[in-house]
């Protein structure tokens, strides 16, 4: 209670605490924003080194940078990857300066591969470990399936992070449950990320510009998720002048368009994406399914205005939707984010950001209508976030954040029905609307000792309260014993404080050791009993019956750059311990159940591991290559018997090696190899002929594993001449992606048949999704 | 409902994926101990009703399943006690003028076995109430041309005062041709709890299976059978287990639960009251669903 005092006082005395302070014996600031000189997009973490003092920052997640500085001349130099540095000499007098750069991006020179952009040693210097980021352009030159560059395949690459199953665009990090990643759409928590039943993810990679992921080590601004936190920006949109993406694929269409409507002012940008891989469907060998429909579409949009140098506004949001549609059946989802932002600036000093996010899931499931059992079936959420966001850049060597967040969640578990007009034999189910409130208060820092030595930490205070008037019910072995009436009011709350703490040791130019602890909590999580999960799986909060999820983390981590910082090399060790896991009791009924509490399971969770990395960035060639080395166990009461097993992504060795190489001027290629332990699995021993068909039965959960899963991809990708259209160079490529090169049939099921000539002799049957796939797409960029 | 949606969609997401057999740990099962499995229902019908004991094979044995044989079968309830008789080695008779009471509780004791393989014979018991089941008012066939299936639509009165379990079997002139566990339909009433069951699809005869082609003047008959939550269940996981499971959709495998008592012992024993409907496939019947030959 007292920290949330402090920090109300902070957040309301902070600006003009900050005013006040201007008029005082202080440092003047060197401040502004730091943008891509082509599209004038912020450009999220550049650096900003004043050589004079040896010190200097980076910029925030829009571009703004701030660092206090003795009146004097200063030899400050800008950079960022892929950008090339600018040094400029700045003088400062008693007064605020205000410094807005442009760097040019290193790319535009096809001509001359000479500077290949910024080898920065941010890697080493930074408090910050656990972390992986990827640019969109990264992620495009990443060979992908069916020719859809995709920023979750990307992030499946990274050590640290398991595929649930082939073609999944869910993720596990460090032994961590799918929904146990908080993934942010500027700032919109995406609740399902997955399109086509999860072969392709939601993110349009033309409309991003950055990925974030936190695997540890997270900042106490992010909670609500104990693994991991997925922080993806959209593109602003170029305020220079109108420009435009497009690709047409083997199964999709894609189109960007953005630009300015008020030069350096007010700029758009409008990304769609549409499927159409139902034209595909009558090649199928079933005659069924020719006439199916199944498709996917989804629109990203932003609008920004600069309105002045201390105030910018921001608007963006995304809408998809997978359609199918057969003669028997329909069923739709998708995913609604739309998110205002306003950054302010208080003082040089001090910037804020205010956030107002709206998050919708929704599916529909049935059967075509006006027939007499017709019936249709929904569900979703709805979550309201407003966020309030403070950094003050105290001293070039002190950075404090702050802020306080409240999210209301509204979840519809389903409603079932029967939809015809006619006298249904079908009625109604309903499972009662549950809402609650989410909050987090939080204050962090970043202190640099000296050259050395680093720190960075915080505290977050979360809390969560259930509301509403939905009854609740106690269990005792999955049955119903008691209910509770409430009448409207908050009727259960938890409170958890989240301490997170990091070090950095910078040994020398070229190699830091960093160590860090962080405490997570997870307040809402999924009702999801497949590995890879369906898009009917419905999220459920804390209760009276289900405890916050508590996680501890603790990472080491060294930290070594090679060749004039081309080559970085990385090791990291994990353990984790969670407290209050969730999992299911056998055959557990998740859809459309009231009583889901009593179908859940509550114990502890353990992981451990190795992550080794080594990224490199050469002229002509770049990319990285990983081992995992991990372990993630759980021992649930009423699981398994109450003995340890393994967690569903426990997959012990895990390989990525991702290569791009310029063969020439135009051409270049790009490869992934990936290979990785079978996931747990449990097979029968024995069987047992029940009316005729053999019925399996078990030993205990996962002691087998699926065979090893490896695979290998290529892509092609040839660069035509650029043409000129008016006064417009237009430039477009060939891209040939190769998916399981190598033709290796992975297996994605296993199951146990009965053979048609002698039905008392069983067999493993393994399903695999792909063979070698190859695609070609057309891109264009003008 | 759910489970059909999920097929059809799954079915179109793999319309490209392919199925291979494949050799995983031969040793598989090897050593795991064979359990005792019963077969058993009776019901509210007069007739011969079957026990049936085997043994549980290991994984990749391929011969048929042991019958047990040589137990002593024992069934207890309504004031009576039966002893079956091993007429088949493994199928174990009642009397022919036997039939369960509703409402009644019966219990199964089965003796002379060693489940557990230590010279020593293991008791198997089990017990299952008969719930009331409201007699069907008719059935109709009705062609589905899309399945090409005739859809055995039931009517009947649904109790609404508690919740109730069924299971179906479909006869073709005498013959049951729901004959394998895949193909008996089971449900719960939550559609249409206290509500006229009207016209639900409680089987599809299948054009391409030679039992169940229709010729004319066929009669078709349709049992309705009322179970207790615990041998809906059975069926219902049984089924579950039995069938293709993909990791998109299914949660980790698990064993079904069932209603024995005794050590390495699976199966069921299930007590029903039954009705029945029939109809004929006659002219009138086909030129009314609109089915062309």
């Amino acid at each position: 209670m007292r920290l949330f005092i402090i920090i109300t006082i902070l957040l309301l005395l902070g600006p003009i605490a900050n005013r006040a302070d201007n008029t005082n014996e202080r440092k003047p600031v060197l401040s502004g924003y730091i943008t891509d000189a082509a599209t004038g997009e912020d450009l999220i973490g550049a650096t900003v080194y004043v050589q004079e003092i040896g010190q200097g920052t980076i910029t925030n997640v829009y571009g703004f940078y701030s660092i206090s500085l003795a009146p004097g001349t200063y030899n400050v130099r800008y950079s960022f990857i892929g950008y090339r540095a600018k040094t400029f000499t700045i003088t400062i007098s008693d007064k605020d300066l205000s410094r807005n750069i442009e760097l040019e991006p290193t790319a535009e020179e096809l001509e001359e591969v000479v500077v290949t952009g910024e080898k920065s040693n941010a890697n080493i210097t930074k408090t910050e470990m656990s972390v992986e980021q990827l640019g969109s352009d990264d992620i495009r030159k990443i060979p992908a399936l069916m020719g859809e560059v995709d920023i979750i395949k990307a992030i499946q690459l990274l050590p640290g992070v398991q595929t649930p199953a082939e073609g999944s665009s869910g993720f596990s990090v460090r032994g961590g449950n799918l929904d146990q990643n908080l993934i942010l759409l500027d700032e919109a928590n995406v609740y399902n990320a997955s399109h086509l039943m999860g072969f392709f993810s939601v993110f349009n990679n033309d409309a991003i510009k950055d990925v974030k992921l936190y695997k540890g080590d997270i900042p106490a601004k992010y909670g609500g998720r104990l693994s991991s936190v997925l922080d993806i920006h959209m593109r602003e949109g170029n305020n220079k002048q109108f420009s435009g993406v497009g690709g047409i694929g083997l199964i999709s269409s894609r189109a960007t368009i953005e630009g300015p409507l008020w030069e350096d002012r007010i700029s758009v940008m409008a990304s769609g994406r549409r499927t159409y891989v139902d034209l595909f469907l009558p090649l199928s060998r079933n005659e069924d399914i020719r006439n199916n429909t199944l498709f996917f579409y989804d629109l990203n949009t932003k609008i920004n205005y600069k309105i002045s140098n201390n105030d910018r506004v921001f608007l963006s949001g995304y809408f998809g939707r997978d359609v199918f549609g057969s003669e028997f059946a329909r069923m739709g989802y998708g995913n609604g984010t739309g998110t205002i932002r306003w950054n302010h600036l208080f003082s040089k000093k001090l910037f804020s950001n205010l956030s107002v996010v709206y998050s919708n899931y929704y599916y529909s499931l049935g059967t075509p209508e006006n027939e007499a059992n017709s019936f249709l079936w929904e569900a979703g959420l709805n979550d309201l976030t407003a966020k309030y966001d403070f950094t003050y850049f105290a001293t070039p060597k002190l950075k404090v954040n702050y802020g306080i967040q409240s999210t209301l969640h509204v979840f519809n578990p389903g409603y079932a029905r029967g939809t015809s007009d006619s006298v249904s034999s079908l009625g109604s189910v309903r499972v009662p609307i549950n809402r609650s409130i989410e909050n987090g208060i939080y204050v962090g820092f970043e202190y640099k000792v000296n050259a050395l030595l680093a720190f960075k930490g915080g505290l977050r205070n979360s809390s969560f309260g259930n509301y509403g008037n939905k009854p609740t019910y106690t269990y005792e072995n999955s049955e119903r014993v008691d209910t509770t009436e409430h009448s409207g009011g908050i009727y259960q709350t938890y409170f958890n404080w989240e301490p997170r703490l990091s070090m950095n040791l910078t040994l020398n130019e070229y190699s830091s050791i960093k160590a860090s602890y962080a405490r997570t909590t997870q307040y809402i999580q999924m009702a999801r009993n497949g590995n890879a999960g369906t898009p009917l799986d419905i999220w459920f909060s804390a209760s009276p019956n289900v405890k916050p999820q508590i996680g501890d983390q603790v990472a080491l981590g060294f930290f070594r750059n090679f060749f004039d910082n081309k080559l970085k090399a990385s090791a990291e060790v994990y353990y984790k311990w969670m407290e209050n896991t969730i999992d299911f009791k056998d055959d557990a009924v998740l859809l459309l159940n009231e009583d889901l509490e009593g179908e859940l399971r509550f114990g502890r969770s353990w992981a451990y591991g190795t992550e080794l990395m080594v990224k490199f960035q050469f002229e002509r060639f770049n990319g990285w290559a990983s081992y995992t080395y991990s372990h993630a166990e759980r021992k649930i009461n009423g699981v398994n018997e109450g003995e340890p097993f393994l967690a569903p992504y426990d997959k012990p060795h895990d390989v990525s090696i991702v290569l791009n190489y310029e063969i020439m001027k135009r051409l270049s290629v790009g490869a992934t190899w990936v290979y990785s332990s079978g996931l747990p699995a449990t097979f029968p021993r024995g069987m047992a002929e029940v009316y005729g068909n053999y019925v399996p039965i078990y030993s205990d959960r996962n002691e087998d594993r699926y065979p090893d899963y490896h695979r290998m991809d290529l892509s092609l990708t040839w660069e035509n001449k650029p043409m000129m259209a008016g006064d417009r160079k237009v430039e477009s490529n060939w891209n040939l992606s190769v998916y399981n090169l190598y033709d290796r049939h992975n297996a994605w099921a296993i199951n146990f048949e009965q053979d048609k000539q002698n039905p008392h002799k069983i067999y493993a049957e393994k399903t695999y999704l792909f063979g070698i796939l190859p695609t070609v797409s057309f891109n264009i960029k003008f | 409902m759910k489970q059909i949606i999920f097929l059809i969609i799954l079915s179109t997401l793999l319309a490209f994926s392919c199925t291979e057999r494949i050799e995983l740990d031969s040793e598989l099962g090897k050593d795991f101990p064979p359990h005792a499995v019963v077969e058993g229902m009776i019901t509210t019908d007069t007739t011969a009703h079957v026990i049936k004991l085997s043994w549980s094979k290991s994984l990749y044995n391929d011969q048929e399943p042991q019958k047990i044989t040589g137990a002593s079968v024992k069934i207890t309830g309504n004031n009576q006690e039966i002893i079956l008789t091993e007429e088949e080695p493994g199928e174990y008779y009642t009397p022919e003028n036997f039939h369960a009471v509703e409402g009644q509780r019966y219990y199964l004791f089965i003796d002379s076995v060693d489940t557990d393989n230590d010279g020593n014979f293991d008791p198997i018991t089990a017990s299952d109430s008969v719930p009331h089941v409201e007699p069907l008012d008719s059935i109709q066939l009705e062609w589905i041309d899309p399945w090409e299936a005739w859809a055995i639509r039931a009517y009947a009165n649904e109790p609404g005062d508690e919740e109730n379990f069924y299971m179906f079997k479909a006869f073709v002139n005498d013959t049951l041709v729901t004959d394998t566990l895949y193909e008996i339909f089971v449900t719960d009433d939550v559609f249409f709890n206290g509500e006229y069951i009207n016209g639900l699809e409680s089987y599809f005869l299948n054009e391409e299976d030679t039992d169940e082609r229709l010729y004319p003047n066929d009669t078709v008959t349709l049992k309705i059978y009322a179970l207790t939550e615990p041998l809906y269940e059975f069926i219902l996981r049984a089924q579950e287990e039995a069938n293709y499971s993909a990791p998109l959709f299914s949660g980790p495998p698990s064993n079904v639960e069932h209603n024995l008592e005794g050590t390495n012992v699976f199966g069921f024993f299930m007590t029903a009251s039954v009705k029945s409907a029939q109809a004929i496939w006659d002219t009138a019947a086909i030129r009314q669903s609109g089915y062309h030959y």
